[in-house]
């Protein structure tokens, strides 16, 4: 196909083909993201070609690609991405080390307009415009100057409640979602997820990382900054203790000033509409009914 | 070393958001490993962040403390040379 748009977090994201003979083919984690709607709140434009950065732009952050491996991280090489300011213009060049298809990727964000370019190195004319890792940087970008919150954590739906349960690596994210999920509950989703402000609600929302992924939502009542425990216990942070262990969990790249502003903001904002409390927990099914009534 | 006479700023690559009677600190970086850092000011820290305005010595903002906390002048001025001490290493402040 040569257009078509994925609804992620209630934003409707179009795709464009605009080179000749160009084919976009969204991976299998976004497909049942695809949404016929016509509208939409950003249109990218596809191009295939080499990616040439000018040399008038300036580097300002730099990532390392880092692989996890038996939960090590190990430091593959120094240059993964590297985002460029050009006036008022972020540039994103990208290696794309796990796609067949795309060798090398610039993205180009008008933080001012609805319009955005991907430039695709594609050998074979074929292009998965959200490939790892653009996806993350394109929603990234498009969140954080959105004043919305991209986090690492556990997103549940449960009995009409819910939770996002967040932590660094190793604290049990995954396993309180896998507990909660054979409880019978939704997981929103255990890895990756999007919070956005409206009308003085705080909802979550799910991004695609897994093949079979599908759109997912639910208004967050409690933020739980997790760790195991011996009992299942809870303690309520004050302010300032709550936005710098939320925001260790953040999506957040530190190179602008606006941008950590929107961050710390935005973080402030939800905190005074849900609870946010610290939890020690034992990994077994009596987390579930222990939230229940910390909630109540 | 802290001199008492220097007129300390804020450091323009420092994001600063209060957060009540505190502070969050975010350094500004360029490389996603090094963002490891987010500082935090108690109450005392915030009320000296405050008067970072480019015009006040080390030794006014003791003075000043002093008053705001009733505490006496040689905990005064432990309290903040600690303070800046912490906030010049960790480049939350500049000369």
């Amino acid at each position: 196909m040569t257009n078509y748009s994925l609804k992620i977090a209630d934003y409707n994201i179009l795709f464009n083909g605009m080179t000749d003979g160009i084919t976009l083919r969204p991976s299998p984690s976004q497909k049942l993201f695809i949404t016929k709607s016509s509208d939409y709140d950003l249109a990218v434009n596809v191009f295939t070609g080499p990616v040439v950065v000018t040399e008038e732009a300036s580097a300002v952050f730099r990532a390392p690609y880092i692989e996890e491996i038996n939960s090590i991280r190990v430091k593959k090489s120094d240059e993964f991405w590297t985002v460029y300011r050009l006036g008022e213009y972020i540039l994103i060049r990208t290696s794309c080390p796990v796609s067949k298809d795309c060798k090398e990727a610039l993205l180009v964000i008008r933080p001012e307009e609805k319009s955005w370019d991907i430039i695709i190195d594609s050998s074979t004319g074929t292009a998965d415009p959200m490939c790892y890792p653009i996806d993350g940087l394109l929603l990234y970008y498009l969140t954080a100057l959105n004043d919305d919150i991209f986090i690492h954590g556990s997103g549940i739906s449960h009995k009409g409640k819910g939770y996002l349960f967040t932590g660094r690596s190793g604290k049990g994210k995954s396993t309180i979602a896998g507990i909660f999920r054979n409880s019978g509950s939704e997981v929103v989703h255990d890895d990756r997820l999007i919070l956005r402000l409206k009308n003085n609600k705080v909802f979550m929302y799910n991004t695609p990382v897994y093949e079979g992924d599908r759109f997912r939502k639910a208004e967050l009542s409690s933020i739980y900054i997790i760790d195991h425990g011996d009992q299942n216990f809870t303690t309520r942070p004050g302010h300032t203790d709550a936005v710098t262990a939320i925001m260790a969990n953040c999506i957040q790249h530190h190179w602008d000033t606006g941008l950590i502003a929107k961050l710390t903001g935005a973080i402030l904002k939800m905190i005074n509409l849900v609870n946010v409390k610290t939890l020690q927990f034992v990994p077994d099914s009596t987390i579930v009914s222990f939230i229940e009534n910390d909630e109540h | 070393m802290i001199n008492l006479h220097t007129v300390y700023f804020r450091s323009p690559r420092i994001v600063a958001r209060d957060t009540g009677d505190e502070y969050v600190l975010v350094p500004v970086t360029d490389n996603i490993a090094d963002m490891k850092s987010v500082y935090t000011l108690n109450s005392t820290g915030a009320f000296i962040w405050n008067r970072l305005d480019g015009s006040k010595t080390v030794r006014d903002i003791v003075d000043e403390v002093e008053k705001e906390f009733d505490v006496d002048s040689k905990q005064a001025l432990d309290d903040v040379l600690a303070i800046f001490h912490d906030m010049k290493e960790y480049l939350i402040i500049v000369e």
